[in-house]
């Protein structure tokens, strides 16, 4: 079976910084795989250039086709949905207009919103409310819910448990987990490893912009490496 | 009372052309961060369609209208495509001084193609209203009233569509917008149109109000809309409207109640007093930003 994702020889440079340096992985449908990494290590400049928010070389594959000249907004419509770092919401917009906004490619975007709001009944108290005003984790409901709006096959998460109490923390991985058992593909990207290598198959661990480690998701967990690095013992 | 009441009427008329250019300015910017300097030209270019309208092709009224607005529409998005999109990512001041140039280049080609001032004869039959001594010309009442109609159908577009939407959450936060699957350059595009036909809408009330016209009207005008749109809060569509009329009577005021020398003085010192307490404008908001 191809993998949903397919990602080789991957590059990403901002000028003279090369961030990700010939970058492969492999994401299989229905899987959840993590990204690893430290601060800078390239971990956002991957999923903006499968989502194709920056330019990148070396190949992106979505379901077997090649993405390189699909521009960042077809790619929504094919079915990949990027939840950005820091999450990126539409201040001056409202609750339920964020939520619209995210369903730009769908059509029957009525049942699109109520099916977010029954997974985080917390925005549908608020519809109304400038997205600016939410707490954090309010916001980072609404980011989650304003990609899934558009119904996606794979889910990029930047970071999603960025700034939230631990008992949020748990709850959007929860959330994440009830998306996995749906069906839904996740590619996620994290500073917490713990959780994310409790809920992931797989996981890679990035390195100035190189994969250092892969495997299983329970083997990193175990590996003395990753433990030190991102486990902190 | 009767000269007051007279005075208003003309601020509402000299406001309301105002704050369809101001519009343009304040949608560019609010897309593009940027502002259009050759909008004002823009608006000079609508007032030269409605002469070849009125003058040459003897069309009335609102064929005259929906020619000038049409041809400023085809205008503002030519140049977005082929001047301001290829710079989008570049240094701001390079898109600033290619809006300059646009505008030069759009003064002089006008002058090319007519070096004298031309008259634009009259679009309506002349007549006016007595409202309780205060008489309401037929220019004037089509100035406003469409004005208000045209800010209405704005306000309906940008706050009740889907492309509406998207042009807000782009003046939000442009860099992730295709993200949402929202093809921007469009999105991008309809706000160049949609600035640009209101701007070729006011030319055309210009050209009621004062009949001759040389190339170069855009340049004060333009300037007295952009000062409009900063004084309301540049990027603010309602701040925009308001800044406009407040704009408008000021001048009106001035002009009735103290040498008319004075009016641009006070306009721009008007200006300065305001972005000292105000920097952002009347309704700019500094952006709400949540770690
Ligand atoms: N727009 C940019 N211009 C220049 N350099 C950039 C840009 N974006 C990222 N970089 C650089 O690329 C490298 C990788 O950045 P990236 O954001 O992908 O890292 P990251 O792994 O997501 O880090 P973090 O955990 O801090 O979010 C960093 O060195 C960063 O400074
Ligand atoms: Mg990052």
């Amino acid at each position: 079976m191809t993998p949903i994702l397919e990602v080789s020889g991957l590059t990403v440079n901002y000028g003279m910084i090369a961030a990700v340096r010939s970058v492969s992985f492999e994401v299989r449908a229905g899987e959840v795989v993590v990204l690893l990494g430290a601060n800078g290590a390239g971990k956002s400049s991957i999923l903006k250039a499968v989502s194709g928010l920056i330019p990148s070389g070396g190949a992106v594959r979505f379901e077997g086709e090649d993405l390189a000249a699909v521009p960042a907004q077809e790619r929504v419509a094919r079915g990949v949905a990027h939840v950005p770092e820091g999450r990126r919401i539409f201040g001056n917009l409202s609750v339920k207009e964020n939520l619209l906004i995210g369903g730009w490619v769908r059509t029957d975007l009525k049942s699109d919103l109520e099916r977010v709001l029954t997974l985080f009944p917390r925005l549908k108290e608020r519809l109304s409310q400038s997205g600016g005003t939410l707490s954090g984790g309010e916001q980072q409901m609404l980011a989650v819910g304003r990609a899934l709006m558009s119904r996606p096959k794979l889910l990029l998460l930047d970071e999603p448990s960025m700034g939230l109490s631990p008992k949020l923390v748990e709850y959007i991985f929860s959330m994440l987990s009830d998306f996995h058992k749906s069906g839904m593909t996740l590619l996620v990207v994290e500073q917490n490893a713990a959780m994310a290598l409790t809920l992931a198959s797989r996981a890679y661990v990035l390195e100035a912009g190189e994969i250092k480690l892969s495997g299983a998701a329970s083997e990193l967990h175990d590996n003395p490496l990753v433990r030190r690095a991102y486990l902190g013992e | 009372m009767i000269y007051f009441f007279q005075q208003a009427l003309n601020a509402l008329q000299l406001g309301s052309m105002y704050a369809l250019i101001a519009l343009g300015y304040t949608m560019v910017y609010g897309v593009l961060s940027m502002i259009n300097f050759a909008h004002g030209d823009f608006f000079m270019v609508g007032a030269f369609l409605c002469f070849v309208g009125a003058s040459r092709l003897h069309l009335s009224f609102v064929p005259v209208l929906l020619l000038s607005m049409g041809g400023v529409t085809l205008l503002g998005v030519a140049t977005e495509r082929i001047a301001y999109r290829p710079l989008r990512n570049a240094p701001k001041v390079s898109a600033i001084i290619t809006a300059l140039g646009v505008g030069i280049f759009l003064e002089n080609f006008t002058l090319g193609l007519n070096p004298y001032p031309k008259y634009v004869p009259p679009l309506l039959p002349s007549f006016s209203f007595n409202f309780g001594g205060v008489s309401v010309s037929s220019f004037q009442l089509a100035t406003i009233g469409i004005s208000i109609g045209l800010m209405l159908a704005l306000h309906l577009i940008v706050n009740k569509t889907k492309a509406g939407l998207a042009m807000r959450a782009i003046s939000a936060d442009r860099t992730i917008v295709p993200l949402m699957g929202v093809p921007v350059d469009k999105i991008i595009a309809l706000t160049f149109a949609l600035g640009s036909g209101l701007g070729g809408a006011a030319g055309v009330m210009y050209a009621m109000a004062y009949p001759v016209i040389d190339p170069y009207i855009g340049i004060i005008v333009g300037w007295k809309a952009f000062i409009s749109a900063v004084i309301g809060g540049i990027g603010d569509i309602r701040g925009a409207v308001l800044g406009a009329y407040i704009l408008g009577t000021v001048e009106i005021m001035t002009a009735a109640f103290l040498p008319s020398t004075y009016r641009d003085l006070i306009t721009f010192s008007l200006l300065l007093v305001l972005l000292i307490f105000r920097p952002r404008g009347l309704l700019g908001r500094a952006e709400i930003q949540k770690v």
